[in-house]
């Protein structure tokens, strides 16, 4: 089945080792990819360097469901005592870098880290910057708020949109979400703050609408030009297609077949389905040709509601076998 | 190229045309800024209150959300227009939180 095969592909790429499976029904295996997903990391070097005045490094690990300025209070506090004023009340100045460029705080953390670092392991060496946001290349955090609140209540207008957009991929309305109590609206925001998976499942529950009712699978594709350093803008293309849990001939959608209908110059039809010239890949795993795309967003779908799948060509490929070696 | 019909909500001020024609690979966030000269040009001849603070414009599809700024317009278009247009309310103020 093809939620067994994600598995052991997450397995090689490094998320935590499941216990055996033998015995475990279809949907425990599945509950445990979930939150082996939900709470796996990555680790991060974070320095701050402010010529004549401080150069200190944060060393710790982010969750990869969850958004950059999330994390930012735990580095103010960190931070704080080798800053001056200025910096410490400009909370809309700040933003992360990494090999010069700006990271698009609107994105989930495992993705940006994901397209940062083809390899898709190690540490990740990243500047904290404290002035000169650069606006022209990241969203602004555009609001009233004072103090650290700035950076929360920023995600939280980004994370809402995204679950609103997709909850109308699937239902063609937004009115599940849009109509959730002011309760249940509150604890799903919480829940993403906490970083809390069983509070974040109560509500999605609630606003997910049963299989056969799935009009069509939110989903993001990155493809990924293979460049030597990447820049999110420059060399990344984002599709985003009506693509329905169910081929036109009945079958379940799948990864393959789902490629094969939406770029089909880079996934040529093959029987028995395989890539060629690219491979898909979500949390640091491939994805299996054979993976029903309905069962991937049910365990895979990132926070904000959408399947992020990045797109590798050959060469890419290529340089990410011999990738233990590049740094 | 995709066709986008522009629509006031909440008190904004209309626009004199509201259709327009736009390549499918610009960002959404050129709307804002396409959308930003013409609401706020001309504003003295218009009966509608001049805006205070910031000059803002929230752009929504279907009346609920807001996708990101760096969404593509003909990746939009193709999952949320409606018949063969793609419908963006405007207002001044936040409308759906």
């Amino acid at each position: 089945m093809s939620c067994t095969n994600l598995q052991h592909k997450a397995e090689r790429a490094s998320f935590s080792p499941l216990p055996s499976t033998t015995n475990e029904s279809m949907s425990d295996t599945k509950s445990l990819i979930t939150r082996n997903i939900w709470e796996s990391f990555v680790k991060v070097e974070i320095t701050l360097d402010i010529p004549h005045m401080v150069h200190e490094t944060y060393y710790g690990t982010l969750h990869r469901n969850s958004y950059l300025p999330l994390q930012f209070s735990k580095l103010y506090e960190y931070f704080k005592y080798c800053l001056d004023e200025t910096h410490l009340s400009n909370f809309d100045q700040w933003w992360i870098e990494h090999d010069l460029i700006p990271l698009k705080w609107h994105l989930p953390i495992g993705l940006i880290y994901d397209i940062c670092l083809p390899q898709r392991t190690g540490t990740w060496h990243l500047s904290l910057r404290v002035d000169k946001f650069p606006a022209d290349s990241i969203i602004p955090y555009q609001n009233l708020e004072h103090g650290t609140e700035i950076w929360t209540k920023a995600v939280e207008n980004i994370w809402l949109n995204q679950i609103k957009e997709s909850c109308f991929v699937q239902c063609g309305s937004a009115k599940p979400i849009m109509s959730l109590s002011k309760e249940d609206s509150t604890a799903f925001w919480e829940a993403v703050t906490a970083h809390n998976l069983d509070g974040y499942k109560a509500i999605e529950k609630k606003i997910t609408p049963s299989l056969s009712n799935i009009r069509n699978i939110p989903l993001k594709l990155y493809i990924q030009q293979a460049n030597d350093v990447i820049d999110i803008e420059e060399d990344i293309e984002v599709i985003q297609a009506p693509v329905s849990p169910f081929q036109s001939s009945g079958a379940s959608q799948t990864m393959f077949s789902a490629l094969a209908s939406v770029i089909p110059e880079l996934f040529p039809r093959h029987d028995p389905p395989r890539y060629t010239f690219a491979v898909p890949s979500i949390h640091a795993a491939i994805i299996p040709e054979d993976a029903i795309l309905a069962e991937l967003y049910s365990v895979g779908s990132y926070l904000d509601g959408f399947l992020h799948i990045l797109i590798e060509g050959e060469k890419t490929i290529d340089r990410r076998e011999e990738g233990g070696e590049i740094n | 190229k995709i066709t986008i019909r522009f629509q006031a909500i909440g008190g904004a001020p209309p626009i004199l045309v509201k259709v327009f024609k736009i390549s499918r690979n610009q960002k959404f966030s050129v709307l804002n800024k396409f959308l930003h000269k013409r609401v706020y040009s001309n504003r003295g001849n218009r009966s509608s209150p001049e805006p205070e603070g910031r000059k803002q414009l929230f752009l929504y599809l279907h009346n609920s959300f807001a996708p990101n700024g760096d969404e593509v317009l003909g990746n939009l278009f193709s999952l949320f227009k409606v018949g063969d247009e793609l419908i963006v309310s405007y207002c001044l103020n936040v409308a759906f939180g």
